[in-house]
């Protein structure tokens, strides 16, 4: 019973947020298509849990547990590697710029000035007697 | 003249810069030279003291923040690139290189006998501790098994290059890997490639903050990544 009210919950919660998002871009998008796709489903599931056994027998797998199970991680694989993959593009885009503006803004460092080159104190300007 | 670029990658190495940038080679025959550090973002200081160094071969290049290894040796590259070097020498900044081996890693490239150079640590490994040429031949083993060219030291840092292997390496990885993604490229780009015998100085100092054995499983990881996600 718990399970249903949690799942009832945040299915209503985040499809108040995804039809939020639509009324405020006015697009409707393939994430939020998606997204609709997925809390509806967890809706679906968990007030006609015999529905998952026909996806269950249709995936070839004995439960719709096993079945929702095998969804989830493969769908959270393709996730993680998704971000994975566009944080090294974002890493790399990051040190391209600092790259451009270390380049452009190199200093040479001045050199010391010679010995001979240096003015020479007198007694009175360094105040010694 | 040909103009040679040492590349200096630099990160909070204030203690022993000045000291690296002090013993380099003033003169070498037949190149002028140029000297890149790129300090990785320190917080330590390190850039003022190589602005106090008074050596006016020496050009700073400061990285807003810090990118890492491979971050700062592509940007000394990419520095030599534009002016147009003839040769890049990647030199490390914690004073564990032979300031006479730049010679030995320029020589196969001046005579064109190679287009790239290792300066392998392992082809004589005196004074080396045992755990370091362990973990160095666990990463030269995993590096040729991901990329499939076989060097006796991937993980120096003592490499040299001539204008077309200069223009031609990209390199992508930031973080230590990088030693790694360098012999990728030279396998990538088909350079002629050849290792010489250099020196390692080993002090407290660098042992301290060179590659430890646990960053090598950092370094497997991130070529594990790179090769699932790049290749």
């Amino acid at each position: 019973m718990g399970i249903r009210i949690f799942a009832t919950i945040l299915a209503v919660v985040s499809l108040a947020w995804v039809v939020q998002r639509f009324r405020r871009t006015r697009r409707f998008t393939i994430e939020l298509m998606a997204w609709l796709v997925v809390f509806s489903g967890i809706g679906l599931v968990v007030f006609v849990p015999k529905a998952t056994d026909r996806f269950a027998f249709w995936l070839g797998v004995s439960s719709g547990f096993n079945a929702l199970t095998f969804i989830a991680v493969t769908t959270l694989l393709l996730l993680v590697f998704r971000i994975l993959s566009r944080l090294q593009k974002v890493e790399r885009d990051l040190t391209r710029l600092i790259r451009a503006y270390a380049v452009d803004t190199a200093v040479q460092v001045p050199a010391r000035p010679s010995e001979s080159a240096k003015p020479s104190a007198s007694p009175a300007q360094s105040g010694d007697k | 003249m040909s103009q040679l670029v040492i590349v200096i990658p630099a990160y909070n190495e204030a203690r022993v810069i000045g000291d690296t940038l002090a013993r380099l080679p003033r003169t070498i025959e037949g190149v002028s030279i140029r000297v890149v550090v790129v300090d990785d973002g320190s917080s330590d200081g390190t850039a003022d003291v190589v602005r106090a160094c008074g050596d006016d071969r020496i050009l700073l290049l400061r990285h807003a923040i810090n990118r890492g290894l491979g971050g700062a040796l592509g940007t000394g590259l990419a520095y030599a690139r534009k002016i147009g070097a003839d040769f890049a020498i990647t030199y490390d900044a914690d004073g564990q290189h032979a300031p006479g081996d730049i010679v030995v890693v320029l020589g196969p490239l001046q005579s064109g006998q190679a287009d790239a150079v290792i300066g392998s640590r392992l082809l004589s490994p005196e004074g080396m501790p045992g755990h370091r040429i362990v973990g160095n031949w666990g990463l030269n083993l995993f590096t040729y098994l991901l990329f499939g060219l076989w060097t006796t030291d991937s993980q120096s840092g003592l490499r040299g290059f001539n204008r077309k292997a200069i223009d031609s390496i990209e390199l992508r990885m930031d973080r230590m890997e990088v030693s790694s993604e360098f012999i990728k490229e030279i396998r990538r780009t088909r350079l002629r490639f050849l290792e010489v015998p250099i020196r390692a100085i080993y002090s407290e100092y660098s042992l301290a903050k060179g590659q430890k054995n646990r960053n090598g499983i950092n370094i497997v990881l991130r070529l594990l990544l790179y090769r699932l996600l790049e290749d």
